[in-house]
């Protein structure tokens, strides 16, 4: 109820569907809609699930059921990890913290219903495919069902079946390891055999997904690109495939004769590696992110990662090694990633949608550590006390999901009805006056979505190498406005503002800024400069509009 | 350690953390629903303009997408060439400008008005502002190059330059 109650909550307070990209990928529906071909860079499954809804049940319809019900239908996609939890075989386990982590924490509620988007069916399928190979340890043929899931991954969402790929390559590696070196077990070798084919078939319908997909929007694709750039790539692939499976293993026997005070250095170490440390390194980088970094950051280290990480010791320590393979795989292996992607310039920033599946995959391990600390403390006083502090933590978790622009980078997730019909009346203008349109991605997105992909929107969408040809984007970062064609209709909105603490969007490896008083004032003041239309939260700004086009009649 | 004590180890701290989280973040829902802003709006376009000889013509739409009726003051402003149009997060000021005329608007829910501004703008004048204040009480008590200072929140404006 929780779950859902956070989740629903930005559709009922603002009536429209949250976040911006929604308003991209339905544009595309839209297109599909009319029989039209268009690029699904995700991968097609969210698109033609959206497709399907809009063709049974009407647009308007479509609407409300986008807008209020997928929310609450997309909640019940955190649940494979509770699953994975409720299957632990230790008796300290209780896997309604797991559930409450997962109702909670901030990225998971944005990620998986806050915001609707092909990363929560991505989670869902990346989730019960972990969740149907644990099964597997049991009884192996629920690996047909992990196939089947991986499949659907692939059809979901990129990123998704990226994070797939690396899970299943980080058991075949260790489990072979371990076969080799431990444990020449039949059973064993038979899983080892129906992961390798499960890789196989994420390789090849990834393949065939590609095809569909625009492949200037495709991340997969352009990583793969990026990577295969490195001269060394191929010496450290191999050198990892050698070294990895050994890094994980052996510590992992280590980890099982460390000692019980591990809690006290976990819980006091966790802060300042999860907090203190990125803060830092903030500060001196990208000073401008604090806000962002402290936002988030605060509530999972103090709330979610002391948790998860004593959850990590213990349960190496006390469950099987096949069994604590099966978490420290994957984790470590997302860790090399996301310090590998921070490393290639221009991709530094996927690091962003990484946490999410880090977490994700985690929370097991984090309802546990939770339930072994709960387990440890002696006295009512004590549970008490711990209750409320970590109650605080829990509620700070949720309260950071849904940040305003000064604590989101200047990004303004919620999109208004005045920002709507000025999209609407941009596009109309733009065909009255045969004029392109210059806005930001949030815009954007909007733009496409009102104009169902037809407006002639100036912006880099899907160029991701070449410098901005929007003005907007150019004015934010110099602060200096120059004189722009009288082609083109300026769409600003006060989210754009710097006095709004808003930001013009822009590709999110590319740099960009707020608007300052000068660009507003040169836009305002600026001889030949129309003012077309203001709907309060926006204007239109046209040089000479109706000049030509009088001339014209 | 008898079972019964380590089966109930840790119940009370469940039900706290259980109990205090699911009020607290209850709250914050409220909370967040209690910040939700009104999603009706005012809008105001200009959807034909002409300039020739015998003067300009413009044509204004004003849309009242909200639920509830809006009475506003439209003013038609002549900005000449130290005319300036500045603002902050809280008010328009408006400098240098005549007021050529103004007029007490009302537009029904989900009505459309469209105004059909006629006018010879005279030497000197660069552009042609109209303010619609949806304040009803709010007049200006000059028409002379008067500083004119009105609320964001209770103002739209669109321009067109001519000449």
């Amino acid at each position: 109820m929780l779950a859902m109650l956070l989740r629903i909550t930005p559709s009922l307070k603002y009536g429209l569907p949250y976040g911006f990209d929604i308003y991209e990928f339905t544009s595309r529906i839209l297109v599909l809609n009319e029989g039209k071909h268009v690029s699904m860079p995700h991968g097609p499954l969210f698109y033609y699930v959206q497709l399907a809804i809009l063709k049974t049940f009407g647009y308007e319809m479509f609407l409300n059921i986008l807008i209020f019900i997928e929310p609450l239908i997309f909640t019940f996609f955190i649940l494979p990890p509770y699953f994975i939890s409720k299957g632990f075989k230790t008796s300290e386990n209780e896997p309604i913290y797991t559930l409450l982590y997962l109702a909670v924490t901030n990225l998971l509620v944005h990620q998986i219903g806050g915001v609707i988007i092909p990363e929560g069916l991505g989670l869902l399928f990346f989730g019960l495919s972990v969740l149907f190979m644990r099964k597997a340890f049991e009884d192996w043929r629920w690996m047909y069902l992990a196939m089947v899931s991986g499949f659907f991954t692939v059809m979901s969402h990129h990123l998704s079946v990226f994070q797939l790929f690396l899970f299943f390559s980080s058991l075949f590696l260790s489990y072979l390891y371990y076969y080799v070196r431990y444990l020449r077990e039949r059973g064993l070798l038979r899983l080892l055999a129906l992961i390798l084919i499960t890789i196989i078939i994420l390789l090849v319908s990834s393949n065939y997904i590609w095809n569909l997909s625009g492949e200037d929007e495709n991340t997969l694709i352009l990583l793969f690109n990026m990577v295969t750039k490195i001269r060394l790539f191929p010496v450290i692939l191999l050198a990892g495939v050698f070294l990895f499976p050994i890094a994980i293993v052996e510590p992992i026997r280590f980890l099982k004769k460390f000692e019980k005070s591990a809690s006290r250095k976990t819980f006091i170490l966790m802060p300042i590696i999860g907090m203190v440390l990125p803060s830092f390194l903030t500060m001196i980088f990208h000073p401008e992110a604090l806000p962002t970094i402290l936002w988030f950051t605060i509530p999972i280290s103090l709330g979610f990662l002391p948790f998860a990480i004593y959850g990590i010791i213990q349960y190496c320590r006390k469950s099987t090694l096949l069994d604590s393979i099966f978490f420290m795989a994957p984790l470590t292996l997302f860790m090399i990633e996301a310090f590998f992607i921070i490393s290639l310039e221009n991709y530094n920033v996927l690091i962003h949608r990484l946490p999410t599946f880090v977490i994700y995959f985690a929370t097991p391990l984090a309802g546990y550590g939770l339930s072994l600390f709960s387990k440890e403390l002696d006295s009512i006083k004590k549970e008490y006390l711990a209750g409320m502090i970590i109650a605080y933590f829990i509620f700070s978790l949720a309260a950071s999901s849904f940040p305003k622009p000064e604590f989101a980078y200047g990004v303004r997730e919620s999109v208004s009805y005045s920002e709507l019909k000025l999209a609407e009346d941009a596009y109309a203008y733009s065909i009255l006056f045969n004029a392109k349109i210059d806005t930001d991605i949030r815009l954007g997105a909007v733009l496409m979505f009102t104009s169902h992909r037809r407006a002639d929107w100036m912006g880099n969408l899907t160029s991701w190498f070449l410098p901005s040809n929007s003005w907007l984007v150019n004015v934010s970062v110099t602060g200096e406005p120059y004189s722009f064609k009288n082609n083109i209709i300026i769409m600003v909105s006060s989210s754009m503002r710097e006095i709004y603490h808003g930001r013009v969007i822009n590709l999110i490896i590319k740099p960009s800024g707020p608007l300052n008083e000068k660009v507003i004032n040169y836009l305002n003041n600026c001889p030949g400069i129309d003012r077309l239309e203001d709907v309060q939260e926006g204007a239109l700004y046209m040089k000479h509009p109706w000049k030509k086009l009088n001339q014209g009649k | 350690m008898r079972e019964d004590e380590v089966n109930g180890k840790g119940a009370f701290f469940k039900k706290t953390l259980l109990l205090m989280s699911s009020f607290l973040i209850l709250l914050f829902i409220a909370y967040e629903f209690s910040e939700s802003l009104p999603r009706g709006f005012v809008s105001m376009k200009i959807i034909g303009c002409e300039e020739d000889q015998q003067g300009v013509s413009i044509n204004l739409s004003i849309s009242n997408n909200s639920s509830r009726k809006s009475e506003g003051v439209l003013f038609i402003m002549l900005g000449y060439d130290d005319s300036t149009v500045c603002e902050n997060n809280t008010f328009y000021s408006f400098t240098g400008f005549k007021v050529f005329n103004h007029s007490v608007i009302q537009i029904l829910p989900r009505e459309e008005k469209v105004i059909k501004i006629g006018l010879m703008p005279g030497f000197g004048v660069k552009r042609i502002l109209a303010v619609y204040c949806l304040n009803p009480s709010f007049l200006s008590g000059t028409n002379s190059y008067d500083l004119i200072v009105i609320r964001k929140d209770e103002a739209l404006w669109v321009q067109t330059w001519i000449g």
